[in-house]
Formats: structure tokens, C-alpha cells, sequence
């Protein structure tokens, strides 16, 4: 099992490493600005990382909603259902790097774990609140005199770019780190918060807050790659429960909301019950 | 599965539409230039 669990985290690494490998970015301390920034990678990768070569899905979307002209993202919404009915949250656990530092914390030995945080039936709800709010309605209807809005979840929320943008870019940019003020501690402030619960909890930010999980979870029972729970070999043992990082009952809902793909109760099921739907549907 | 296919159909006329209007534009103006409200201080 160990074998299979790091092979995940080695794809995610790879994968992490491909999408914000422009080293020249890390070594001169500015962003790339070429042609693959038309392109927006699957997972919340933010594009002011020194290294993405792509944008990210959700710094487009409000990007779009917030210009003014636009009342309607064709673009990213045909690419979130695109990606969303082909891997649906498959994208968290295995093409997200906020995911994968997430997870990297969460291996931290010597801490209690804790599966969910005290009121995970409502806190999970949390996320979809605010994609609607941060990401869609105060990006699109709050702006200034020239009907141009702001991206809310990016500046006041979204932890990956603080981590991945903001503290590389301040370390390595003298003239931004003079101008620093409230609200770069504020998300600085959010970071640690969500480092120091991932130690504890696993993925805090994913099951509460993301609103790109949020997006892809609507995907989640319809996509084209789903669990399947074989109910003539199901003794109902509970074991995938157990082992379920996400709190999901795969036994009784195999394409849960919240299940992010990691592969755990397919491993660990004793009497091999739980399979894969691919793109033939089987 | 029909369902499915669909989806995946409708996802890619969204996405020409959305090439069409030029959005995968105001993506990469976004991208290319650091944005000042992801790293804290916009």
C-alpha cells in the first residue's frame, strides 16, 4: 500500500514540478509571460508563481467576471466542465499543488491526528458559500467607476497564492517587499493557520475552503471517472470509511462530493469491492 | 453515458465560444503580469 500511496504523491510532485518548472523565474525573480499563459492548469496553481507556466482556473474566472464587459466566462466554465466531467475532483487529489503541500503536512509524525474538524457537516458546506460569494457575485457586481472589479478570493483568501506567489516573490523582490502592509499579513496570517491545521488535520483547506474543489465536486457522480461499489462482494465492514482521509461512507456513496480520488478504499477494501468507472463506463 | 458525452461536447463549444470572444486573452493578461492582489499587497 505504501508503494502505491507514494507512487500518488511522486505524480503529484512530477506534476507540480512540470506546471511551475520556468526555473528562470525563481533565479531572476519575475513571472514567465508566454504563450502557455493562454492556458489555465487544472488545479489552484497561481500564475503569479515565479515558476507556473500556466494561469490558474480561478484567478481566470474572476479575472473575467470582474472585467466588466463580460457577464458570462465561456472560457473556464467550458473548461471546468470539460475537466470536471472527465476526472471530476481527481484534479484535488492528484493535479492540485496546494493539495500535495497539504498532504505533505499532514505526514508531520508526532501530532495527533484528527479526521475532521468539529462541525464538518456544516463546515464543508463552507466552500460552496464561498465560491458563489468570493469568486462569482463580489468580483462581478462590486466595482469601481470603471465597472472593473476585484478578484475577492484571491485577495483576501486563497492561501496557495501567498505560498507559491507572494512569500517567493516578496523574498526575491526588493521594491514589493517596501510596500507590504495589512493585507499581506492578513494572508499570511491565513497561511499559517492552514499549515499548522494541516499538520492536523488532512486537508483542511480542500474539505472547507476551495472553492475549485467545490466546482469539481459537482462533477463527482457524473464524471466520466468515478468508484463503483460491487454490492454482491460488500460485507459493509466499514474499512473504507476507516481509511477515508475525507470522511466519506464510499460503501454508501462512492462518488461523494467530497471523495478527491486518492485511491485509499480501493486499496484497502478486503474483499476488493470497490472498482473504477473510465471513460467506457465499466 | 450520453450524458456524458454531452457534457463533454457542450464543455468544448463553451470553450470555442469563449475563444471566439477573445476571454483566453484577458486570461493571459491576467497571467502575465503579477498579480498584485494573489501575493497580498494590491
Amino acid at each position: 500500500m505504501k508503494q502505491k500511496k507514494s507512487k500518488r504523491h511522486i505524480f503529484q510532485i512530477v506534476y507540480t514540478a512540470l506546471t511551475n518548472g520556468y526555473v528562470m523565474g525563481f533565479i531572476e525573480g519575475k513571472i514567465y509571460k508566454g504563450e502557455f499563459k493562454k492556458y489555465c492548469v487544472p488545479g489552484l496553481n497561481c500564475h503569479s508563481c515565479p515558476g507556473a507556466v500556466g494561469a490558474c482556473p480561478l484567478g481566470s474566472l474572476q479575472g473575467i467576471l470582474s472585467e466588466g464587459r463580460y457577464r458570462f466566462a465561456f472560457y473556464i466554465v467550458g473548461f471546468f466542465m470539460l475537466i470536471g466531467s472527465i476526472f471530476g475532483r481527481f484534479v484535488c487529489g492528484w493535479l492540485c499543488p496546494f493539495g500535495l503541500i497539504q498532504d505533505l503536512l499532514y505526514k508531520i509524525p508526532f501530532v495527533k491526528k484528527v479526521k475532521n474538524l468539529p462541525g464538518h457537516k456544516a463546515l464543508k458546506w463552507l466552500k460552496y458559500v464561498i465560491l458563489v460569494l468570493f469568486v462569482i457575485i463580489l468580483p462581478m457586481f462590486v466595482v469601481d467607476a470603471f465597472g472593473i472589479g476585484k478578484p475577492w478570493f484571491c485577495k483576501y483568501i486563497c492561501p496557495s497564492g501567498t505560498i507559491m506567489a507572494g512569500i517567493p516573490m516578496i523574498l526575491m523582490d526588493s521594491k514589493l517587499g517596501a510596500i507590504i502592509g495589512f493585507m499581506y499579513y492578513w494572508k499570511v496570517a491565513i497561511l499559517i493557520i492552514l499549515v499548522l491545521l494541516s499538520i492536523v488535520v488532512y486537508r483542511p483547506f480542500c474539505k472547507y475552503l476551495c472553492p475549485l474543489g467545490a466546482i469539481y465536486s459537482v462533477f463527482n457522480p457524473i464524471a466520466f471517472y468515478r468508484y463503483k461499489v460491487d454490492d454482491h462482494k460488500c460485507t459493509k465492514c466499514g474499512k473504507c470509511e476507516r481509511v477515508c482521509k475525507m470522511g466519506v461512507k464510499v460503501y454508501e456513496k462512492p462518488n461523494s462530493l467530497e471523495c478527491i480520488r486518492c485511491g485509499d478504499c480501493v486499496r484497502e477494501c478486503p474483499v476488493g469491492a470497490i472498482g473504477k468507472c473510465g471513460i467506457k463506463g465499466k | 453515458m450520453l450524458f456524458r458525452i454531452a457534457l463533454v461536447i457542450v464543455a468544448i463549444v463553451f470553450m470555442i465560444i469563449g475563444i471566439g470572444r477573445e476571454e483566453q486573452m484577458i486570461t493571459m493578461m491576467r497571467a502575465i503580469y503579477i498579480c498584485l492582489e494573489c501575493i497580498g499587497i494590491g
